[in-house]
């Protein structure tokens, strides 16, 4: 898998692939349908069965982008972080089915993490057998616990932000301008000025639509949330 | 939204945005409790836009800056600190084969092209500076990715505020050897501002963060310049971080022209540092206090003695501490060097320039060792120097070192008058005086024995004469001291206890603790009438006193009621032109001005100029004066012509002494009334404006005589058509009186009915209809029906209406 270094090439036990990672739309765009509502506890419990297909599609999704992006933040590249992700999950599931996991004895996000530092780990053994090394050397001590968990929060907070946005761009009504005002000033990161000159607006317009939007966001991210329980 | 007469969405949004770093706005924004929620939720939904922003645009693992950077030469390690601004990685630069520290700026850090190109400049700068003390920049390049970054020399190091501590065992020091370790360590840091002062490069980011102290003892400063280009968005962002740095910066960092900060606001920032590792606290204490209230700290406060908060820190410390931290740049230490200079000489026990400028340094020295006065005083009295008069410090009346208290006050006299002397003379002098002093105070110790009862009036002479130089906290402090003397010498009533609590009062008053005035007069008052019944002049002189105190409480009714009693007092016992009774009958017409019965003021008024023309003295002050309340109130009963006189005449002798800012106001009144009787003039215009720069320069931006002034400026944009203009001023100018002269002054009325004109001319009728309805509410409950003002209000709210 080194070697190669592109796509998803893990075996996962007979478990179903589910899309390909795609950074350029922001994501798993595919696979959000699933998860949108389960919360991660009922996940686990699904998890048990085998056959339940959507629930590890679902725990998937929701899970595969954070480890990709934990991954690259410690230091792995892209393609190797998208292995260490995949292996992670593949590892977890197993350990799970297996009853290791036991939410009494930690919780889902260390106990991933662990796997995940793991598979780091390797990854950067293996880079110094093969001299690798370029213009990073002990980055290894990066990958510590605390920094893991640092990581994991920042992802975890850009899924579901991520997943919100795309969330309100299919709720809301061709007709409002809202959305596109409000990724304009984000994505694009323009001025309210700037923005209103284009859509023909007013700067107060601007304002409005975008406190709105910020206002729809906050509550979608607050009911994603939610869902994105059991980890602790 | 578009709420009238305040901060703009748009303001408020690019503050949100921290694009506009502006801690006074801020300051403003914070008063109002529903535009600081406005901006509050402007932050979160700012906040919430760049972290999806950042989402959006970036990879997974995009946020982490430092770990697969690559800089060409470089082999980065890692990681040394991660702040708002970006990543500080220990580094092996390949090329030089030594280890360095490679700073990365964040992406957001420098978002223009201008801020990008200043940093290139500063960076620049910084690079060309070559101190054992200061931090060595390599160079700034580029990394892989496109981030900029600064290599420099890898300090292994603490920081100061921590170094400070450990020199002292942990905490503040607590012996005068470890604050001279401590002063020992800020003398190269000094060393090292200067050298960069000299090549033209200004740190204007001092704080204990900055400066790192290695193993061996010695401090080194870091971030040259690059702290302050690059640190705004996270300033003001994070309010947290911001009221960290608030602390080190000088007030003019605060006010709204950066061109003003100069090579001075290290300077301040020096100080505070040292005053910082001195107490273990900041002058300008700002945590757990909301932003305007952390700014008006800075801005407006003095700051108060290290040796109150550490007593291991000496007088002449303290001295410097306050020079270094004075908020006037001008009165500052004008160079680093120059501060350097004297923490050298404080180190060597010389005696330090910034004790030569308080006049009461010896003689305060000798006050405070208890015994030292009565000996001082008494010496003088019995060497036979009583006749020994300076004249120059006029603004202490003979009147009030009646009793016990003349003596002494000739002493005192005696020993500032050798010092004032000797001043002239230059600084070596001072010891001299010290010297001399000691001798007679040796001498006296032999002659006489204990003379506690000359403390009360050594205190209450000191006390005066602090209260002369306007300081008021050691004037409090003698003058409590003087009366607690008094009445424990005294039981029960006695003149002597009255002039204390008089005296007490008067300082109280200044420092506008009116409630504790108002009782201290009363209890004087009272004694006063068991002492010698209700015709008595010193009756009469605490109930002036008293009367002048509540109507600046606003208790009109009681105020009026003693200047009537006081006027007749007066007029019982004095000559009929006594400039006392034309002193309370001013105050009695300034009371039903404020109370706005403008026809019943004049004739008190009249009175009074009468009284004092009658003195012939040439330009009279007190003429000035009169003159001037008598004008304004003749222009509010629309007696313009004799107004116009009046005020003329005022001003002409306003010009011939040294008060600006009364020249000003009488000035402005005198613009005034140019414009209601005459139209826009040059000359009424040229007044006007002179006015406000003359009051901007003295006063703060909400000071009610500055925005009353910059509201005439307003009603001359208003006569020529410039709402824009008259807007710009009139928006905030409720609000800057609410705050300062309450909810229901009238002058907030005027500006709310100004505010509805000014809203009207760019076409907000709405907005003007709601202002003009605010300022008749305020105007109709104290104003007669047929009030100039009034009526001005009554015609807004009519022609906005529908």
């Amino acid at each position: 898998m080194i070697e190669s270094g592109r796509g998803p090439r893990t075996d996962l036990g007979g478990m179903p692939r589910v899309g390909t990672y795609n950074g350029a739309v922001g994501g798993f765009a595919a696979l959000r349908m699933y998860d949108a509502t389960r919360t991660t506890t009922a996940l686990l419990s699904g998890l048990h069965d085998v056959e339940n297909a959507e629930a590890w599609t679902s725990f998937y999704a929701r899970y595969v982008p954070i480890l990709i992006g934990v991954a690259r933040r410690l230091g792995l590249s892209e393609a190797d972080a998208q292995d260490a992700a995949q292996e992670t999950l593949a590892t977890f599931v197993r350990e799970y089915r297996q009853q290791k996991y036991d939410r009494g004895r930690g919780r889902l996000r260390s106990w991933l993490l662990t796997i995940l530092r793991t598979r780091v780990a390797q990854q950067y053994r293996a880079r110094a057998v093969r001299k690798e090394e370029v213009g990073v050397t002990r980055l290894g001590a990066m990958a510590d616990e605390r920094t893991a968990s640092d990581a994991w929060e920042a992802e975890r907070r850009r899924a579901i932000l991520l997943q919100a946005i795309d969330e309100l761009r299919k709720v809301s009504k061709t007709s409002d301008q809202s959305i596109q005002i409000f990724e304009m000033l984000a994505r694009d990161g323009r001025s309210a000025p700037d923005v209103a000159e284009e859509m023909g607006l007013s700067a107060q317009d601007v304002y409005r639509a975008k406190s709105r939007v910020a206002q729809r966001l906050r509550e979608v991210v607050t009911r994603i949330e939610a869902v994105y329980d059991g980890e602790e | 939204m578009g709420s009238p007469g305040r901060v703009s969405d748009e303001t408020l949004a690019a503050m949100a945005a921290g694009e506009l770093d502006d801690p006074v706005l801020e300051a403003e924004v914070a008063k109002d409790p529903e535009l600081c929620a406005r901006l509050e939720a402007m932050r979160s939904e700012h906040d919430l836009l760049a972290e999806l922003g950042d989402a959006l645009r970036s990879d997974p693992g995009g946020g982490a800056p430092a770990l697969d950077e690559q800089i060409e030469g470089y082999r980065l390690d890692r990681e040394i600190y991660r702040g708002g601004q970006g990543v500080v990685l220990a580094a092996y630069q390949e090329s030089t084969k030594r280890e360095v520290a490679v700073k990365l700026m964040l992406d957001g850090a420098l978002a223009s092209k201008t801020d990008q190109a200043r940093f290139d400049r500063e960076v620049e700068l910084a690079a060309q500076l070559r101190h054992p003390n200061i931090v060595t920049v390599h160079e700034s390049g580029r990394t892989r990715r496109g981030r900029r970054y600064v290599s420099m020399e890898l300090v292994d190091g603490v920081r100061l505020d921590e170094a400070c501590r450990e020199l002292c065992g942990g905490g503040a020091p607590k012996s005068a050897e470890q604050v001279a370790k401590i002063v020992h360590l800020f003398v190269p840091i000094c060393d090292a501002i200067a050298y960069a002062h000299r090549l033209g490069v200004i740190h204007r980011d001092l704080k204990p963060g900055n400066v790192l102290v290695t193993g061996d003892g010695r401090p080194v400063v870091l971030d040259f310049g690059i702290a302050k280009l690059a640190g705004s968005r996270e300033g003001t962002t994070k309010t947290g971080d911001f009221v960290g740095t608030l602390s080190y910066a000088a007030p003019e960092q605060l006010a709204r022209s950066p061109e003003l900060v100069d090579t001075r606001a290290d300077v301040y920032a020096i100080g505070v540092m040292l005053f910082e590792c001195l107490t273990g606290s900041r002058p300008g204490q700002v945590e757990g206090m909301s932003l305007a209230d952390s700014v008006r700290a800075v801005t407006e406060q003095d700051a108060p003695r290290a040796s109150g908060l550490n007593g291991a820190v000496s007088r002449d410390l303290d001295a410097i501490l306050r020079r270094a931290l004075e908020r006037d740049p001008a009165r500052r230490y004008q160079s680093v060097h120059q501060l350097r200079d004297e923490l050298n000489r404080m180190l060597a026990g010389e005696v330090v320039r910034a004790r030569e400028g308080e006049r009461l340094y010896l003689a305060s020295r000798f006050v405070r060792k208890r015994k030292a006065p009565i000996a001082v005083g008494v010496a003088i009295l019995g060497l036979g120097v009583v006749g020994v008069w300076f004249g120059y410090r006029a603004n202490i009346r003979a009147a009030e070192a009646r009793g016990s208290g003349r003596g002494m006050k000739v002493a005192l006299d005696y020993i500032t008058g050798i010092e004032y002397e000797t001043r002239e003379e230059g600084a070596g002098a001072v010891l001299d005086t010290g010297d001399r002093l000691r001798l007679i105070s040796e001498q006296v110790d032999k002659e006489l024995g204990e003379y506690p009862r000359y403390e009360t009036g050594v205190r209450t002479s000191l006390g005066l004469a602090f209260l002369g130089e306007r300081d008021f906290e050691d004037a409090e402090r003698e003058l409590r001291e003087a009366l607690r003397l008094a009445q424990s010498a005294h039981h029960g009533d006695s003149g002597e206890v009255a002039d204390a609590l008089h005296n007490l009062g008067r300082v109280l008053w200044f420092r506008a603790k009116l409630e504790e005035a108002e009782q201290t007069y009363r209890d004087a008052l009272a004694m006063r009438i068991r002492l010698a019944g209700r015709d008595n002049l010193d009756v009469a002189r605490e109930m002036h006193h008293l009367a002048a105190t509540l109507h600046v409480e606003g208790k009109f009714d009681e105020s009026e009621a003693l200047w009537h009693e006081v006027i007749r007092i007066r007029r019982n016992l004095l000559e009929p032109n006594d400039p006392d009774i034309a002193n309370s009958l001013l105050g009695y017409g300034h009371l039903l001005r404020e109370a706005g019965r403008m026809e019943e003021a004049a004739e008190p008024l009249r009175e009074a100029l009468g009284i004092i023309r009658s003195k012939g003295v040439p330009n009279d002050w007190r003429v000035a004066r009169v003159a001037h309340e008598l004008g304004a109130c003749l222009f509010d009963i629309g007696e313009y012509d004799e107004g116009e006189r009046l005020l003329r005449e005022s001003l002409a002798i306003k010009k011939a002494h040294p008060d600006r800012r009364s020249e000003a106001l009488t000035a402005l009144q005198l613009s005034r009334v140019l414009l209601a009787s005459k139209g826009v003039t040059a000359e009424g215009r040229g007044l006007c404006e002179g006015a406000v720069g003359i009051l901007a320069s003295l006063l703060d931006r909400d000071h009610p005589d500055l925005v009353n002034a910059r509201m005439l400026e307003a009603r001359y944009m208003l006569a020529d058509g410039d709402g824009q203009g008259a807007l710009a001023i009139m928006q905030e100018a409720p609000s800057m009186l609410r705050k300062r002269l309450g909810e229901n002054h009238w002058q907030v009325g005027e500006a709310e009915v100004l505010l509805s004109e000014s809203l009207f001319a760019v076409g907000r009728r709405d907005e003007a209809h709601e202002a003009a309805a605010r300022g008749v509410e305020i105007l109709a409950g104290q104003r007669p029906e047929d009030d100039k003002l009034l009526i001005e209000a009554r015609g807004a709210l009519a022609r906005t209406r529908g």
